[in-house]
């Protein structure tokens, strides 16, 4: 049996949820959007994977209870940022081991900004007893410190940074549910408000409401007017570095290699990049740990390739400009890319897009982020 | 306050860990004895400005600082300080500071 992706649902994303709306309405609406784009029934459903910060108390079994779902496959996944990749990887393995037949990923979130605060001010023990009380208001400032690292060993400076932000939301322009979709000018970019430096308010990701969900099944169950999404290869690094690092490298860089071959295919094969985007520095860590990114030349991809669209980077728009609904951040790039791959993605459309890579990374322990991984995707016949 | 950065030291390979571990990454041993760092370098500085979600909020000046015993942790300074500054380390109501090292 070999697994594929066949549908995506997107609850759609805002910074204000009107009073009906929770975490567990946006999960819902993106579970029900994606039933619908893949001409599946609930009942069709035997598995159901799912990351959220906020669904709490409820487990992924209340979850499955309130969505209806009778299962036997089930995943709580809590990898945040990397949750997407991590419950695509287990979810193609349940499909091929004869676990389930079709099984539901979805991750969202819902928090007023209290609620953030609060969350980022317990994420784990070590935020919670050791970074916390010294008001560092969440992860903004520990990638302030890797920018100004990244910045020092690459040679870049605060405009390369820019190209990020700025090209991210003429790509959000085509996304009816990015939360962003004005164009920014590099000199709103520059003049922006500082946060912690040398981020400045379009560094960093915005909090909003949401959930985002695929499913994952056999190609025999993908709409006929579709094609299904193949997933070439998936590999993941988790605690790579036991946090000992400077956090320029992600864990990426011990399983590119690997992906790559399993893959078969090179880097420069691929049609786009859905690059997790929590901070500009991260997009540019990734790409590069890929290998995506020639002769460590960060500042000329960000300028040329991203900046002057050689290359299609986040083409949703990205967490920078569709938002970051907490855990759902971790799927976004991958509805994304089944989206491009399925050629439904409307306006932003990357011509003939058959292969492309998703990358998602979070769980900052302490000063950086420990789990990362990354999946190359193909348009499957 | 308490001079240092509290460390725990493994009894088996002499690793010392920031934040505390249960198993020693570098040679599995589950046995350690508490230690401190005294001192470090600073090498890179932020100002945190603004935070989600937090009206009352009033800057905060924060360090990247690699102990003299080689763990790089995360300190509060009270001013800024500049990359390179040797800095002495301490605990100030169960928080990590970090103040400028008087010259020898």
């Amino acid at each position: 049996v070999s697994a594929v992706i066949i549908g995506s649902g997107e609850s759609g994303y805002t910074r204000h949820p009107a009073p009906e709306q929770s975490t567990h309405t946006f999960l819902r609406d993106a579970v029900i959007l994606a039933l619908k784009d893949a001409q599946l029934k609930l009942s069709d459903i035997d598995g159901l994977a799912i990351c959220s910060f906020s669904m709490e108390p409820d487990k992924s079994i209340d979850m499955a209870w309130r969505f209806g779902m009778s299962l036997r496959w089930l995943l709580h996944d809590t990898n945040g940022g990397a949750s997407g990749i991590n419950m695509l990887g287990h979810a193609i393995r349940g499909v091929e081991a004869g676990a389930a037949s079709a099984i539901m990923v979805v991750a969202g979130d819902a928090m007023g900004l209290e609620y953030f605060a609060k969350m980022q001010a317990n994420y784990n023990r070590a935020v919670r007893d050791h970074l916390a009380p010294l008001g560092h208001g969440g992860p903004n400032s520990m990638f302030a410190m890797l920018t100004q690292r990244q910045m020092a060993a690459f040679g870049l400076e605060r405009k390369d940074y820019g190209h990020i932000p700025v090209s991210q939301r003429a790509w959000a322009a085509g996304n009816p549910n990015a939360v962003y979709r004005n164009p920014l000018l590099m000199e709103e970019y520059l003049a922006a408000e500082p946060v912690a430096d040398p981020l400045s308010r379009y560094d960093c990701v915005p909090p909003v409401s949401g959930a985002s969900a695929i499913i994952v099944s056999t190609a025999d169950r993908c709409p006929r007017h579709r094609r299904p999404v193949r997933v070439r290869a998936l590999k993941q690094s988790l605690n790579y570095d036991h946090q000992a690092g400077d956090g320029l490298r992600t864990g990426l860089t011990k399983v590119a290699s690997e992906l790559w071959t399993t893959a078969g295919v090179q880097p420069e094969d691929v049609d786009l990049a859905a690059i997790y985007d929590d901070y500009p520095a991260m997009v540019l860590a990734q790409l590069n740990d890929l290998k995506l990114i020639p002769d460590d030349d960060l500042a000329r991809f960000a300028r040329v390739d991203i900046g002057e669209r050689k290359f299609p980077v986040n083409t949703s728009g990205g967490l920078l400009s569709a938002g970051q609904a907490g855990a759902g951040g971790g799927m976004n790039g991958t509805v994304e890319a089944v989206r491009q791959l399925q050629h439904c993605a409307g306006d932003r459309q990357v011509p003939n897009a058959r292969l492309a890579v998703v990358s998602g990374y979070g769980m900052v322990m302490y000063r950086y982020g420990a789990c990362v991984g990354a999946a190359v995707l193909e348009r499957g016949e | 306050m308490t001079p240092g950065v509290p460390v725990s030291r493994c009894t088996s390979c002499g690793e010392g860990y920031f934040p505390t571990r249960l198993i020693c990454p570098h040679c599995g041993s589950d046995a350690f004895r508490p230690d401190r760092v005294l001192d470090g370098k600073v090498e890179q500085t932020t100002v945190v400005r603004h935070a989600a979600g937090r009206s009352d909020w009033r800057p905060h000046h924060l360090a990247t600082v690699r102990t003299s015993n080689g763990q790089i942790i995360i300190a509060g300074l009270d001013a800024p300080l500049p990359n390179d500054t040797r800095v002495n380390l301490f605990e100030r109501d169960g928080s990590l500071f970090a103040r400028e090292a008087a010259a020898k």
